[in-house]
């Protein structure tokens, strides 16, 4: 426990450093940058509603890794995923905005489920059945996931009204996720919360939880006491994918207001990052999709008013997860070497 | 005139596929000596973004060809510090190293979006540059297989463990082949953006180099091979512009998916006939099969 | 003229050599004699630059020495024959040649006949472009071999040569390493079979806990005497098999899969089948398949009227079955999960939705305290324990269930003596309660010492079933090597 909290703190003095080199490098004050960057994220209301606006994908994204991670999966599909969740949503949505009615809200959030899960699971059946290597998989459907949305976009869905810019026609209320207390944050950072509850329940103590670390442990001794690795592998990458899912049309309908281009920025490597530094916990990645919440929010603002490219943050993120790399390869050395 | 066409279509090929053909080639040798590195994709990108900057300011593609495969370089030691110096996951370094390049590739690459720049002039209808890349193939394939060094790397592919206890320094061959892998995806990214798009956009190479890490699977580790595979996926991607061109009536998005879902489909074609696991370098399979804890 | 004085080694709080002073002399063979784990092979790999010592110094004719890697050793003439061998199998048996010739040049086209030299003395029969993994491993044992005179080492290490060979081979090994004596090179043998001792050693050494307990010319030494050295007590064999009850109780026809093929005996109530035969020929394949690991293609196997084969590896492995894979760290368990966790995996899929894992933890510890696990710990990772206590868990797991038949895999390789013992004891414990096993081993010893009969298998086949007391060890390397034979 302590060493992991060395760990853990030795990380953030490294990458604090380097955080500091960096905006050297690109000509800007660092203590005042990293100062104003936690104002600009957690500085007062409308900060920190906007860190949670963006915290919600990012840590949908970061569960939609996680479980699959459970059975050892290294999934990155999560864009992916969120994509063609988003897209069934809106179908569902697109079919449904004539008769209007209160099922239509949970129609579409199930809509988007089963996409997400369509999407996840086939990266699963190829995994399990054919022994395609998930992490290649998923990166190539994130790719046909954004195509396939861009189709419909363009195509049969395009809103006629909206001329300069390709999008479909506008969520109804009543298909669109709530927002909380008036704020830009919605009704899907619960949802999260809920899925961050329900997967520490349901897969660190239960018998299904150290079913799937014997498998991820030592898949022939899995098999031998009757673990099905095929089944689990697609349940796992089917349900990370309905959650990643959830994500996608959260942010079509909430934060949108319709489905078009661009709908992730990208939240699923961001949700890779963060499931990554969580050591593929789910209690700690409710904190830490704050934290970079907060960064990318803070990498937003710092583009309006300090004339700081966004791209900034992008890189940050990259020093970061080399920094935890580094310190984890390090502790984990250590932890051997000491018995 | 249909002569023409198809060698319109051909030429059309080969210039889709010589980036990827690069990427390839590095990764294939990268993957030689046990490393897989995803961050190829990361590093194509500092090198288009690098080779167009130096384009568009300096001039002259070859000087842009070179910053470019040095910018490759530079970021794979990103790659070589983590997995070899901490001993870190590949695939987390490797996605460490993409989200780099991402970032890298568009903060400098947003004063350059648009812009233009001039290339090498055509030696026998294509770009030199091509035929430089397809003699690196042999070249390739006969260093690994027909020297010693090449020896040295594939005995550490398959067993790091082996080759220390034979006398060799298993590390020092994998971070040469990361390195190699580093500025031929470097040059793939410059020859992308300086040669066969001669612009900038961000984002520019949409996944060639996470495909080329699916592809060196279907090369079956093989430089030889690397070149049909490479054409493969040129051809789709030139099919794309090709089918748009002759005004079929589908949307371009859709064919867009075609280059991504052929390399899908050859992969699960690959895994079913199941032979690409015996020509697999062993030290991947702990990474590949994931039978172990990573 | 090698001198190791002082060296130390210890890993973690084990010290695994601890204080050796050694000399190694040229024209000799240095039968290096030890049980499991004494600490033998750690010594060499020092010497072989492996790692380095924590304390001590080697010296090479009256030179210090410090031996910073395997390259570095070879470069002083120091050779390895490793037990668990260092060829790529991948490749052809001349790259494997070629990566540690000194002489290879840049460009690999020369055909470097004086490189093939040694080879074609060792194996004139072996085919150079040969896939090194295609060879058996006696053929590669002779590469290794090869490889290492090649770098005309003055000093040849060889780790546990014989515990892979057939007697045949055996005694090839031993007809080899005279000439290299007689050359004036300087042997190493590394063993912990008293055989090899005596067959080719001028002088023996003997090693225990990591310490020389006794060093001698070997014609001074009764094999008694050598065994108490290793042991430190007289060796006490453990208790004979009782008689078989004569009730047939499992029933294996035609049985067919992977590498294993028609195989068929009979087993009675409380017998111990002994399979020997060097690995490779199907024992594996035949292990998994009455384990239920693997499904048969043909045959069948019926214990008490019921087949305990997994057809198309559907569910769990029959639970009247006790299973001890070979290699246990591998094979046996979840290396991180808790041992509680280990011991409950045969029942995991009938616990419930959330079971109560202080309960489970409970019955571990007394499960372990029952089989003698050290240390019982409950929530202690499975790979944190040694060799023999992980062994001694996965019995626990596999016999808290009484089961009806045992299928047991090299079930003491690199154990000492004292958990080989325990081994024992709990297999033929559980076969005095009239359960079958069936044992596969590759030490005759042990096989003629527990089982009532034993099977030799070669080229995937049962060859012949020897009664113990006709189950000599040249009626049993003869089966290995020459034609089959039935016998009972």
């Amino acid at each position: 426990m302590i060493r992991a909290a060395g760990a853990v703190a030795l990380a953030a003095v490294c990458f604090l450093a380097i955080a500091a080199a960096f905006f050297l490098l690109i000509g800007k004050p660092p203590l005042q940058m990293l100062g104003t960057m936690v104002l600009y994220a957690f500085g007062d209301g409308y900060s920190l509603s906007e860190t949670l606006v963006k915290a919600t994908p990012i840590l949908l994204c970061a569960l939609a890794i996680i479980v699959p991670a459970r059975l050892g999966l290294i999934s990155v599909g999560a864009d992916g995923q969120l994509y063609i969740g988003a897209l069934a949503g809106t179908a569902v949505m697109l079919a449904g905005t004539a008769a209007r009615g209160w099922w239509l809200l949970p129609a579409v959030l199930l809509g988007a489920m089963a996409g997400g899960a369509l999407w996840g699971g086939v990266a699963g059946v190829l995994k399990a059945r054919i022994g395609v290597n998930e992490t290649i998989s998923t990166l190539l459907l994130n790719y046909i996931g954004v195509l396939l949305v861009n189709h419909f976009v363009y195509g049969t869905w395009r809103d006629p009204a909206n001329l300069g810019w390709p999008s479909t026609i506008p969520f109804p209320p009543e298909a669109t996720v709530p927002s909380l207390f008036g704020t830009r944050v919605h009704a899907g950072f619960l949802i999260a919360l809920v899925g961050v509850a329900a997967g520490h329940a349901w897969l660190v103590r239960s018998r299904f939880g150290v079913e799937l670390r014997v498998l991820r442990e030592n898949r022939k001794v899995g098999d031998m006491v009757g673990l099905d690795y095929a089944r689990n592998a697609i349940v796992t990458m089917a349900i990370g994918g309905a959650i990643a899912g959830i994500a996608g049309i959260c942010e079509a309908s909430a934060i949108q207001g319709r489905l078009q281009p661009g709908l992730s920025l990208g939240y699923g490597l961001t949700g890779f990052l963060v499931a990554w530094l969580s050591g593929h916990s789910f209690v700690w990645a409710a904190p830490i999709s704050v934290l970079i919440g907060g960064l990318i929010a803070a990498g937003d603002a710092l583009q309006l008013y300090a004339k700081v490219p966004a791209a900034s943050a992008t890189v940050l993120q990259g020093l970061l997860f080399a920094t935890a790399l580094a310190v984890a390869g390090v502790a984990r050395r250590q932890g051997a070497r000491n018995g | 005139m249909a002569e023409w066409a198809a060698l319109a279509w051909f030429a059309a090929m080969l210039r889709s596929a010589t980036p990827l053909l690069l990427v390839l080639l590095g990764e294939t040798l990268t993957q030689r000596s046990g490393i897989i590195n995803l961050g190829v994709e990361g590093q194509m990108l500092v090198g288009a973004v690098v080779g167009f900057a130096v384009a568009a300011t300096i001039g002259g593609p070859l000087v842009a060809l070179v910053a470019g495969g040095g910018a490759g370089l530079l970021l794979s030691l990103v790659h070589a510090l983590l997995c070899l110096g901490f001993r870190a996951n590949q695939m987390g370094s490797g996605i460490a190293v993409w989200i780099l390049g991402l970032g890298i590739s568009s903060y400098y690459g947003r004063s350059f979006v648009g812009a233009k720049v001039t290339t090498f002039a055509p030696v026998l209808g294509v770009s030199p540059v091509i035929w430089s890349a397809i003699l690196l193939v042999p070249l390739a394939g006969w260093w690994l297989y027909r020297t010693r060094p090449g020896l040295v790397w594939r005995a550490v592919g398959e067993s790091v463990d082996n080759a220390h206890a034979l006398g060799i320094r298993p590390r020092g061959v994998q971070l040469q082949a990361i390195l190699v892998g580093g500025v031929l995806s470097g040059l793939g990214g410059a020859v992308l953006s300086v040669d066969y798009t001669q612009t900038w956009a961000n984002e520019i190479t949409k996944g060639r180099g996470l495909v080329a890490v699916g592809l060196v699977i279907v090369a079956r580790w093989n430089p030889f091979l690397a070149l049909p595979t490479a054409l493969f996926f040129g051809f789709f991607e030139a099919a794309v512009l090709r089918l748009q061109a002759v005004g079929l009536e589908v949307s371009s998005y859709l064919l867009a998916c075609l280059p991504y879902a052929a390399c899908l489909a050859v992969l699960i074609a690959v895994h079913l006939s199941a032979r690409h696991a015996s020509y697999m370098p062993e030290g991947l399979r702990g990474v590949f099969d994931a039978e172990r804890r990573i | 003229m090698i001198q190791l004085r002082g060296v130390v080694k210890a890993f973690g709080p084990v010290r695994a050599v601890d204080g050796v002073d050694l000399e190694i002399r040229p024209g000799q063979t240095l039968a290096l004699l030890g049980e499991n784990g004494a600490g033998k092979s750690t010594l060499m790999k020092l010497l072989y630059g492996v790692y380095p010592p924590d304390a001590g110094t080697i010296e090479i004719d009256g030179r210090a020495c410090a031996l910073s890697s395997p390259a570095a050793a070879i470069a002083q003439g120091i050779g390895m024959v490793f037990q668990h061998f260092t060829l790529v199998p991948a490749l052809s048996v001349r790259e494997n040649l070629l990566l540690t010739w000194p002489r290879t040049r840049w460009l690999l086209d020369r055909h470097h006949q004086s490189m093939l030299a040694s080879l074609t003395a060792l194996a004139p029969a072996l085919d150079p472009s040969q896939l090194v993994a295609q060879l058996s491993v006696g053929e590669r044992q002779l590469v290794e071999l090869a490889r290492v005179l090649n770098i005309d080492a003055r000093c040849v290490i060889l780790d546990e040569p014989t515990a892979v060979l057939t007697p045949l081979e055996t005694d090839r090994l031993y007809g080899l390493i005279r000439p290299l004596v007689a050359e004036g090179r300087a042997v190493v043998l590394i063993t912990h079979k008293l055989a090899d001792v005596t067959a080719c050693a001028d002088r023996v050494v003997v090693m225990r806990q990591g310490r020389i307990v006794d060093a001698a010319p070997a014609g001074e030494r009764s094999s008694d005497q050598l065994v108490r050295a290793m042991i430190g007590e007289s060796q006490a064999l453990e208790g004979d098999p009782l008689p078989p009850s004569g009730r047939t109780r499992l029933v294996v026809r035609g049985l067919t899969a992977g590498g294993a093929r028609d195989i068929g005996f009979e087993l009675a109530a409380g017998e111990v089948l002994g399979v020997a035969g060097v690995a490779g020929n199907g024992q594996q394949a035949l292990a998994e398949a009455l384990a239920g690991v693997l499904a048969p293609t043909a045959g069948d196997a019926v214990l008490d009227g019921r087949s305990i084969l997994r057809r198309a590896g559907r569910g769990a492995i029959d639970p009247r079955v006790a299973y001890i894979p070979e290699q246990p760290r591998d094979n046996g368990v979840a290396g991180a999960l808790s041992t509680t966790v280990n011991l409950a995996l045969r029942r995991l899929s009938a616990m419930p939705a959330f079971p109560d894992w202080s309960r489970e933890a409970d019955a571990a510890r007394t499960l372990m305290r029952r089989f003698d696990v050290r240390p019982a710990d409950p929530r202690l990772a499975a790979d944190a324990l040694s060799g023999g206590n992980l062994q001694k868990l996965v019995l626990a797991r596999e016999f808290s269930g009484a089961p009806e038949l045992a299928v047991a895999c090299y079930p003491t390789m690199g154990l000492d003596v004292a958990a080989t013992g325990a081994v024992h004891r709990c297999l033929l414990d559980l076969a005095g309660h009239g359960a079958c096993v069936v044992w596969f081993s590759e030490d005759l010893d042990e096989l003629r010492h527990v089982a009532h009969r034993i099977a030799v298998m070669r080229d995937g086949r049962i060859v012949g079933v020897l009664p113990r007391d006709l189950a000599s060890r040249h009626e049993l390397g003869r089966l290995m090597a020459g034609p089959s034979a039935r016998v009972a």
